[in-house]
């Protein structure tokens, strides 16, 4: 009975060694457990999920400024076209002709 | 009776219940599970930003504002002290977000704080705060707005000194309740003159009777409190020793919602303002130092929220500005703009924080966009909202602002500070974002990097939601109340861009002199300067302390003694007395004769009288 | 037995009575005042009794110096330099951490002053009067230039804005019956 135990001991030794790297990414519920041990020179495990998120977070800024740069460019540079008065032609402006007396 | 004014108002009152409810039930003796926070503060702050959805939307639906007076709390024969509350487009749209912030903060509190043991109070102390800064926001009397006003001044005294084990900590705590009082000092004498001269505390009575006042003095007095609450030059050393409090808390109070207390302060009363030159044209000024000088001071800072806090107080100094301008519907915009991306970038910090064993030195960072990639995407997106890039939720209040700015008839020098501000912002937030997430890790190699975790990506996700479409969404909603100016020449309409632009490319290549070898120390005196806070807090909180101290030390010890028992005690009456009596002895010596023959001749006189 | 038994009786009243007797004595005199042994003794003149008075505060002679005996009630208090708590070891094993300070030593006179979270005297990167020159010339140099600014302003020359209907004239409440003379701003 004893040996069956330890083989068993053995095997969830085995098996946590297997699983150990998702194994210690704990998911905490509101107060279950704490943060992770620290872990030394190690790359932090990362998900697939985080990965994604942050590039469509990203990916979602950069379409909402493209987009609207597109679409309404006014904000950015003027709803207006400002004025020029130095291309006002005189006839436009009603001043007649220097000669004319 | 119409529908909608009671839907809002008993909406707003019903946030009020949601909120009230887990504060009056710790009050019963029964001890609280160690979920409770989560269970009952998160949930009842999630629940009231539901509710409050429903009054923004009838506001913004049907332009519903009301003003409740619930209760006369206390009348006299000139004067009424009421519960009013004022739902109007300020309070409607301040509130949801709000709530909306602190709902973020809260959930990433419930994972920041785990470890706390009293977590459920801090949750509690968040909540009352919360509670206090609708109380402000809503409030339509100066005696509310006071009762908000100073809720939310002591409970950021307790919430920066949480950890009070730690001499900074409680020192910073003071530090911010004193700077606080000096601005208190001005609320509460704008009360007293308002009560003395307009004989109403209710806003609508203030605003019509102050019509034929010389309102300069109540003014500077408001300004003197948006001072101290707003952190504005001359009381703005707390906010950046504020940062001695957990995370959360800088990320709540000391970004979103009470440092921007003062701004609302002038926001609602600034009816009063409009016609005042010069307050108005001290605010402009003021806010113009405060934004160039905070701007400045972040420029060489190495603390991760310290730069934060700096860039928060150089904001709150461009709202200044914006209220110097008459334009208060902008400063309001910014700072609604301004609380998701300033709190999503506290939680950002506070995550990669947490997440490099409580390292605050961005010189101790790097690398965190490969280890940490959502948090350093989310900081990344605040701050490029927080510098005005285009169509992000900081653009369009900033945007807004500089082109009023540079279309008004106002002092140069401000105008010039604040788009020299506008253009540090952009080098800060380029040096924060360089530091921490770009480079190679500079940090401890046993580190507990983790983000991966729903408290922690869900609030700042939020957030960051918050901070790309938020502005779009509150600025297409709202009716300006001031026609904006739409047509300008290209240059005034790119400027905030150009300094950006400008700022963005300063800091571009300071980031490339990183890589290259130089003396280890800096000695330029700009660099003291910047990173020593403009020496301000040095020769502010040593001098005027010790003077202070020893004044009071010498009074209460030497003078009194001096006073009591050398000028006017028994001593004086000895030296008093001591030349009265050599006159009078000298006066009187060798007369003793004259005397004796006096004596006689009187009694001989006496004598002769009885017997004739 | 017995007898033992009542002697430590009566000893045990005995000894209530004189304590209590001592604590009526004690509790007459007001608890504000101090008592003699807290005050400082007379200003020390002898070699002898500067050595009895650091020994006394817990000091090396050495290091002793009393403050001056100008009649101000110092007595034989030593004069500690002006230093504050902060300038103190932070890792040091300190007996009360908070304070930075050791058991049985000698307290500044100001103490109270000095404290952590009050005057801070420590050394800065630069000297106070470089520092208080920069910030003075930079509010002095800010105050000025707004002034200037205020003498020269900025803003955009614009005209009055031009409204139709004769410049909105009944709109602003204008006399109906008394039209003022159009305005023609242009000619076609």
């Amino acid at each position: 009975m004893s040996s069956f135990g330890r083989a068993l001991g053995v095997l969830r030794t085995g098996s946590r060694l297997l699983r150990r790297n998702p194994g210690r990414i704990t998911s905490r519920k509101a107060s279950g457990g704490p943060h992770i041990e620290p872990q030394y020179r190690q790359y932090p495990q990362l998900t697939k999920k985080q990965k994604i998120e942050s590039e469509l977070i990203s990916g979602v800024m950069w379409f909402w400024i493209l987009w609207h740069c597109w679409h309404d460019p006014d904000a950015v540079l003027g709803h207006f076209p400002w004025p020029n008065a130095s291309e006002w032609t005189d006839e436009e402006l009603g001043i007649p002709p220097d000669d004319e007396e | 009776m119409h529908v909608t004014p009671v839907l809002l108002s008993s909406c707003l009152l019903i946030v009020f219940l949601i909120l009230l409810y887990p504060v009056l039930t710790t009050l019963s003796p029964t001890p609280h599970t160690p979920d409770w926070a989560v269970l009952k503060v998160k949930t009842a702050v999630k629940l009231a930003f539901f509710t409050s959805l429903l009054p923004l939307f009838l506001f913004l639906d049907q332009g519903a504002e009301t003003i409740v007076t619930a209760w006369t709390w206390t009348n006299t024969l000139t004067f009424d002290m009421n519960i009013s509350f004022k739902f109007d487009l300020y309070s409607c749209i301040f509130v949801p977000i709000a709530l909306y912030v602190t709902w973020s903060i809260l959930e990433f509190a419930s994972w920041y704080m785990h470890a706390d043991i009293n977590m459920n109070r801090f949750f509690k102390y968040l909540l009352i705060f919360l509670i206090a800064m609708i109380v402000l926001v809503t409030a339509n009397n100066m005696f509310q707005l006071f009762i908000g006003w100073e809720g939310v001044g002591i409970m950021s005294f307790l919430l920066i000194g949480w950890w009070y084990g730690r001499s900074d900590a409680n020192t910073a705590a003071l530090q911010a309740v004193v700077y606080n009082r000096v601005g208190d000092i001005g609320l509460i004498l704008t009360m007293a003159w308002i009560a003395t001269n307009l004989n109403s505390w209710e806003m609508q009575q203030i605003f019509t009777v102050s019509k034929e006042f010389d309102l300069t003095l109540p003014l500077l007095g408001l300004i003197l409190a948006a001072t101290g609450k707003s952190a504005q030059f001359g009381l703005h050393p707390w906010l950046p020793s504020a940062m001695e409090g957990p995370t959360p808390v800088s990320a709540l109070l000391h970004s979103s919602t009470m440092v921007v207390a003062g701004i609302f302060l002038l926001i609602r009363l600034s009816p009063l303002m409009e016609n005042n030159q010069t307050a108005l044209t001290t605010c402009l000024c003021l806010g113009a130092l405060t934004t160039l000088f905070t701007a400045t001071c972040a420029l060489t800072q190495n603390d991760i929220k310290k730069i934060v806090a700096f860039s928060t107080s150089s904001q709150l100094g461009l709202m200044m500005v914006t209220i110097g301008l008459n334009q208060p519907q902008l400063a309001f915009l910014h700072i609604c703009t301004h609380a998701f991306f300033k709190a999503m970038l506290f939680l950002c910090s506070g995550s990669i924080i947490h997440s490099l064993n409580d390292e605050q030195d961005i010189r101790k960072m790097g690398g965190m966009h490969h280890l940490t990639p959502f948090t350093s995407s989310c900081l990344t997106i605040g701050s490029l909202a927080l510098t005005g890039t285009p169509f992000l939720a900081g653009f369009f209040s900033k945007d807004a602002i500089i082109e009023a700015l540079n279309t008004s008839y106002l002092n140069a020098w401000a105008l010039l500070l604040t788009l020299l501000a506008t253009s540090f912002t952009a080098v800060y937030s380029l040096r924060v974002v360089y530091f921490v997430s770009m480079g190679h890790p500079r940090f401890n190699p046993l580190s507990p990097i983790n983000e991966n975790n729903p408290s922690v990506i869900n609030p700042i996700k939020r957030l960051a939601w918050g901070s790309i479409i938020a502005g779009l969404l509150i600025t297409s909603n709202i009716v300006p109340q001031n026609t904006p100016v739409m047509t300008m020449h290209p240059l005034l309409k790119l400027a905030a861009l150009t300094v950006t632009i400008l700022g963005l490319l300063t800091a571009l290549e300071l980031a490339s002199l990183t890589s290259q070898q130089f003396k280890v120390t800096p000695h330029t005196p700009t660099h003291h300067f910047s990173n020593m806070l403009g020496f301000f807090p040095h020769i502010i909180h040593r001098l005027l302390p010790k003077l202070n101290l020893l004044l009071g030390q010498a009074i209460a010890s030497q003078m009194v003694d001096q006073t009591w028992l050398e000028k006017s005690g028994p001593k004086a009456t000895a030296s008093l007395n001591a030349p009265l009596i050599t006159t009078t002895s000298n006066i009187q010596r060798g007369l003793v004769k004259t005397y004796l023959s006096l004596f006689f001749f009187t009694a001989l006189l006496a004598v002769a009288i009885i017997s004739v | 037995m017995a007898g033992v038994g009542f002697r430590q009786w009566a000893k045990a009243i005995a000894k209530g009575r004189g304590s209590g007797l001592s604590a009526l004595v004690s509790g007459s005199r007001a608890a504000s005042s101090v008592t003699k042994d807290s005050l400082p003794g007379p200003f020390p003149k002898t070699p002898e009794e500067r050595a009895a008075a650091a020994k006394k505060y817990n000091l090396r002679i050495e290091d002793y110096e009393p403050y001056p005996d100008n009649g101000e009630g110092y007595g034989d208090y030593p004069k500690l330099p002006d230093r504050s708590q902060h300038e103190r070891d932070p890792w040091y094993q300190w007996d009360h951490p908070d304070l930075r300070r050791n058991w049985g030593e000698p307290m500044h006179w100001d103490f109270d002053m000095y404290i952590r979270n009050r005057v801070d005297t420590s050394p800065t990167p630069v000297p106070w009067s470089s520092m208080w020159k920069q910030l003075c010339g930079f509010i002095g140099f800010m105050l000025f230039m707004f002034y200037v600014g205020e003498k020269f302003p900025s803003y955009q020359p614009v005209a009055p804005k031009q409204y139709p209907y004769n410049n909105l004239y009944l709109e602003r409440g204008g006399d109906p019956e008394k039209q003022p003379e159009e305005v023609n701003n242009y000619e076609i």
